[in-house]
């Protein structure tokens, strides 16, 4: 094998290794936390909170009924308040 | 198209920022896994990078492409975490060792010869300095051209071509110490 097909065999392995990287996407959730760091950026618990909470619609978030799956961190965020005037954000207490 | 978003991202609009957001998120998302292997850091990084799209919308030329310029704060995202993680490597070892939790390869399949070859690239690129790395996945990953990597790391095209070599001088004896071991394997690369 001369030195050009060596390297090409090598080129092949190193884009075949990373291709698999071309297919990941990140988690839903990602959305909701940008979103959230965006709408209150110095509650970096409540990011966390809103990122367990993985739901949204379309580029923007959607919280739908998170009751049921959530129960304790919906309770929490109702509690605090976080969720209200956030037009986009629905909580759907059970 | 990204010239209107920029546009309206600088006036204030945050549904341009949705917008961008949905247009890049892969990119940003796989380069961040790419280079860091930890999801966790990916996830952080891409939401830093558009907080800083978000927060340095005004400084962004929209007549040029906003993808080297996420590209560009992907990576100096990610060497901020590589710094960082140097610190913390020790507490988050025994964290990882507490929760089991393993590194972000997407797997190969490991019960063919050729998922153990692609598991073994894989492998080597990971253990590159975070800068080789980059221009690793640059390259290979996101199929750019020298002179775009090298505009986008602010490198000599001298330097990203350099990079390259090492990267796949690292790979050829890595495998040529495998075919030694496994020779198997040896067809691969005769």
């Amino acid at each position: 094998m001369n030195s050009h097909n060596f390297k090409d065999d090598i080129d092949a392995l190193l884009w075949e290794g990373l291709r698999p990287y071309a297919e990941v996407v990140p988690p839903e959730a990602a959305a909701i936390r940008l979103w959230a760091q965006l709408q209150q950026p110095s509650r970096p618990r409540w990011q966390r909170l809103l990122g367990r909470l993985g739901l949204y619609q379309g580029h923007m978030p959607v919280l739908l009924d998170v009751s049921e799956l959530f129960p304790y961190e919906a309770r929490e965020l109702a509690f605090t308040g976080l969720l209200q005037n956030q037009r986009r954000l629905t909580l759907l207490m059970a | 198209m990204d010239n209107d978003l920029i546009e309206r991202l600088q006036a204030g609009d945050l549904e341009a920022l949705g917008e961008l957001y949905h247009q890049y998120k892969n990119l940003v998302y796989r380069t961040a896994l790419a280079v860091t292997h930890d999801e966790r850091a990916a996830e952080d990084i891409l939401q830093e990078c558009f907080i800083r799209l978000h927060t340095y919308a005004a400084k962004v030329d929209g007549t040029r492409p906003l993808a080297p310029w996420l590209y560009r704060a992907t990576v100096n995202l990610a060497y901020d975490w590589a710094k960082k993680r140097r610190w913390m490597q020790p507490v988050e070892d025994i964290l990882e060792w507490f929760s089991g939790s393993q590194g972000a390869f997407p797997a190969p399949d490991r019960n063919t010869e050729r998922g153990e070859t692609v598991r073994l690239v894989q492998e080597v690129v990971a253990d590159l300095p975070e800068v080789h790395r980059a221009v690793v996945v640059l390259f290979y990953l996101e199929n750019l051209p020298l002179e775009e990597i090298s505009q986008i790391l602010d490198l000599p095209v001298g330097t990203v071509k350099s990079r390259l070599y090492y990267a796949r001088e690292r790979l050829r004896e890595t495998l040529a110490r495998r075919q030694r071991l496994v020779p198997e394997m040896a067809y691969e690369f005769t």
